[in-house]
């Protein structure tokens, strides 16, 4: 019977003019928001490939320079096109014990359709657009079939009140999952003819969650609309209800918590952990001073194409005291830089925690569930900021201990360096060799890097690797928050089957 | 066959719109209640229809107790309210298929679930009835008020129940769809149907009715047969009651 209802229900939704429209100025937005965001995303690849080719030309030409810069840079993700998620910088800059705390831009451009805080992407439009389109489809499913009716000939029929209430919800739901589920899956499909090299499991069960929640949250505003629609006999009245409630849950419910409770936890605490990741930083940078009259100085330095301000070579009155600088910055800098990144990955986890914070305050609250659920599983979250923060800082544990395993660490930053034996020239020898000319020093400098007999040695490497979720992970990350998708949605359902109980249907 | 026993139905304001209503009505007849506005009728016809719950008394039909098995009691009745409001979206044949494919009666011991309506076919159920062919497949929008009386008997039809409750159906209807419908239910309880219909239209009353029953105060409080309304002036008595029940108004 449930299905000859489900059909009915799914006919008459079709044969509305007032859905017909709807569902024309959904897919129109869809599609716009989805090409404006492929273009975006081409235009990060681009930028991208740019990222790493410099990074690789950098550490190609370390011969030259002397000083190694190699760089963590993340791919663009390509579930930016349906959350935008955390905005973060790419390139994370991988130094001696220098902190790894914040990302920067290389050669990313600002696109004027996302500027800050207007994320313009599919998620915007399901939180914002598809949760108006259902409960303006459901506000008058009950009401309105009363008030047609048809309900009291529906209750002379075998069928119980749950029943009608199923054929109600599942009749909204199909129809909005549909009218989502298409154009959906055919972006996806578009995105993989566009991106070959894109397809992966974890592309996969990214989509196929993103799209699982979607449907809770389709779920959820189908039984609120029924909902409301149980509340009043009069339509008319259930539509201020419903615009009221979406005007509560869209607008008001995020907004006094960005501006009134987020504030009061900012204030409180945040910037209690942002002092202390201030401080840490102040009493390293003071101790990495207190080590710096161990530098010889910097001078010009001559790459090929023009001249760097940088440190190459340690000088001849230096070069005494390096084992003991090295072993100094070893034991004693370096620690210090964990400390640092410590406080800041405080801070950060503050921030997610006062997110889940949010997912469990709000947990009624399907607009903000599905926000930050989709970051996580899109993989844009401060959740996986940090996750890149972690990964280019195991990097940079190796590179120091390989440098002062093969001995090119000399200054605080990594240095190509000549082997120790040719690593000494008299300061003030060169000086007065080249009348106190810096650019010329450089000149110098580059003959002495260029001549055979002191061949450089770039120490060999690996790369950056961008971190991986698995399915486990994935769904470890969003079980917790999915579960209470459901339970909201459970609790719902018991109220608008126990509203509709007591539903005077004459 | 319907039997009521002891109804009553008082609401949450205190207002005793059913007072220990007992009725019953044969297979094959056709049951008429009359009153004024607020009589009681329209609160029997809802707790039949288990749109609302009695606060006591039962209703059986066919055996079946509204108090004890209300779901299936609903495959023993059929309702026609005054405007038969259907799905407007739908042609006539689409929203008989739709009432005819939820027609279906819900297993219960010793029997399987099985629906009577498909052994009608629906499109000659609508020309039974009396719907011109090229209305079949037209919209239920540019349907006059007599057509959609039509395919609310054509549902109550295929249905299948055999008790009909019409809650003043002929109201509103023009004379040739009055004459029309008023065939329809003579031919329905010829078939064995029993039907109990309120109604302000004594004359209509009185011209279809086996037995009237006059309603006041919630209360049934008189029955009359054809056989003893032939020598009885009907439009006399129910005036007389409704006058009394102005004066003891008044009274109070």
């Amino acid at each position: 019977m449930l299905k000859s209802l489900l059909e009915h229900e799914l006919n008459n939704l079709l044969k509305s003019k007032r859905i017909y429209t709807t569902v024309i100025m959904f897919l129109l937005l869809f599609v716009s928001i989805f090409v404006v965001r492929v273009i975006d995303y081409q235009k990060q690849v681009n930028q991208y490939i740019d990222d790493v080719l410099q990074n690789e030309e950098g550490l190609r030409s370390a011969e030259n320079y002397s000083f190694i810069n190699p760089r963590a840079i993340q791919q663009p993700i390509v579930f930016s096109i349906y959350n935008d998620g955390f905005k973060i910088p790419r390139v994370l800059n991988i130094q001696y014990y220098e902190p790894i705390i914040y990302a920067e831009s290389l050669n990313e451009e600002d696109n004027i359709f996302f500027i800050d805080n207007n994320q313009l992407d599919i998620t915007f439009l399901i939180t914002f657009f598809l949760s108006l389109f259902i409960l303006l489809i459901s506000y008058d499913s009950v009401n309105g079939e009363k008030r047609v009716g048809t309900l009291r000939i529906l209750m002379t029929y075998p069928l119980k009140r749950q029943t009608f209430i199923l054929k109600k919800m599942f009749g909204v739901f199909f129809f909005v999952a549909i009218t989502f589920t298409i154009p959906y899956v055919i972006s996806f499909v578009s995105i993989i003819y566009m991106f070959v090299n894109i397809l992966s499991i974890n592309f996969l069960l990214s989509a196929f969650f993103y799209w699982l929640l979607t449907m809770l949250f389709i779920l959820f505003f189908s039984l609120l609309g029924i909902f409301i629609s149980c509340c009043s006999t009069n339509p008319n009245r259930s539509l201020v209800y419903s615009l009221l409630v979406w005007i509560l849950f869209r607008i008001v419910l995020p907004i006094s918590w960005d501006y009134i409770i987020y504030p009061r936890l900012y204030d409180e605490q945040v910037l209690h952990l942002r002092t202390i990741q201030g401080d840490k930083q102040y009493e390293k940078t003071r101790v990495e001073f207190d080590v710096n009259p161990h530098w010889s100085g910097n001078f010009i330095q001559y790459s090929g194409e023009g001249f760097y301000n940088s440190w190459v070579f340690a000088f001849k009155e230096t070069m005494d005291g390096r084992d003991q600088l090295l072993r100094y910055m070893y034991d004693e800098v370096y620690p210090l830089t964990f400390e640092v990144e410590q406080a800041r990955d405080d801070v950060i986890r503050y921030l997610i925690n006062t997110e889940n914070v949010k997912n469990w305050v709000f947990f009624f609250n399907p607009i903000v569930l599905f926000n930050n659920l989709s970051m996580k599983i899109t993989g844009n979250s401060r959740g996986d900021y940090l996750r890149f923060l972690h990964s280019a800082r195991e990097l940079r544990n190796e590179l120091v201990s390989l440098g002062i395993e093969e001995g090119w660490l000399l200054d605080y930053r990594f240095n190509a360096y000549v082997p120790e034996k040719y690593n000494v020239l008299d300061y003030d020898v060169l000086y007065e060799q080249v009348e106190g000319d810096y650019e010329r020093m450089g000149e110098f400098v580059h003959e002495f890097i260029g001549d055979d007999r002191y061949e450089m040695r770039l120490p060999v490497f690996r790369r950056y690797e961008q971190p991986i979720y698995s399915f486990g992970e994935i769904f470890e990350r969003i079980f917790v928050y999915l579960v209470l998708f459901v339970v909201s949605i459970v609790v719902l359902w018991v109220m608008t089957w126990r509203k509709f109980l007591k539903y005077d249907v004459r | 066959m319907l039997k009521i026993t002891d109804l009553s139905k008082r609401y949450e304001d205190g207002n005793l719109a059913l007072d220990n209503l007992c009725l019953e009505i044969r297979r094959g007849k056709i049951f008429t209640l009359l009153g004024a506005n607020g009589a009681g009728k329209s609160t029997a016809i809802n707790i039949i229809c288990g749109f609302i719950p009695p606060t006591g008394g039962d209703v059986w039909v066919d055996e079946i107790s509204l108090s004890e098995n209300p779901l299936l009691l609903r495959c023993k009745i059929a309702y026609l309210s005054e405007n038969v409001m259907l799905y407007d979206n739908f042609t006539g044949y689409q929203n008989l298929k739709f009432f005819a494919d939820i027609s279906k009666i819900p297993a219960t011991k010793g029997n399987k679930a099985t629906n009577p309506a498909m052994k009608f076919n629906l499109i000659k159920v609508l020309r039974d009835v009396g719907l011109q062919d090229e209305f079949i497949h037209e919209n239920i929008s540019k349907y006059s008020k007599g057509m959609r009386q039509k395919i609310g008997i054509a549902i109550a039809l295929v249905k299948d129940a055999p008790m009909l409750l019409l809650d003043e159906p002929f109201s509103g209807l023009d004379p040739k769809a009055s004459h029309d419908f008023q065939a329809l239910l003579y031919k329905l309880r010829n078939d064995g149907k029993t039907i109990l219909m309120s109604t302000h239209d004594i004359f209509r009353a009185k011209e279809m009715a086996d037995v009237v029953g006059i309603m006041q105060g919630g209360k049934l409080v008189m029955t009359k047969t054809r056989t003893e309304l032939e020598s009885e002036d009907l439009n006399r008595i129910y005036l007389d009651y409704i006058e009394e029940r102005v004066v003891m108004e008044n009274e109070e």
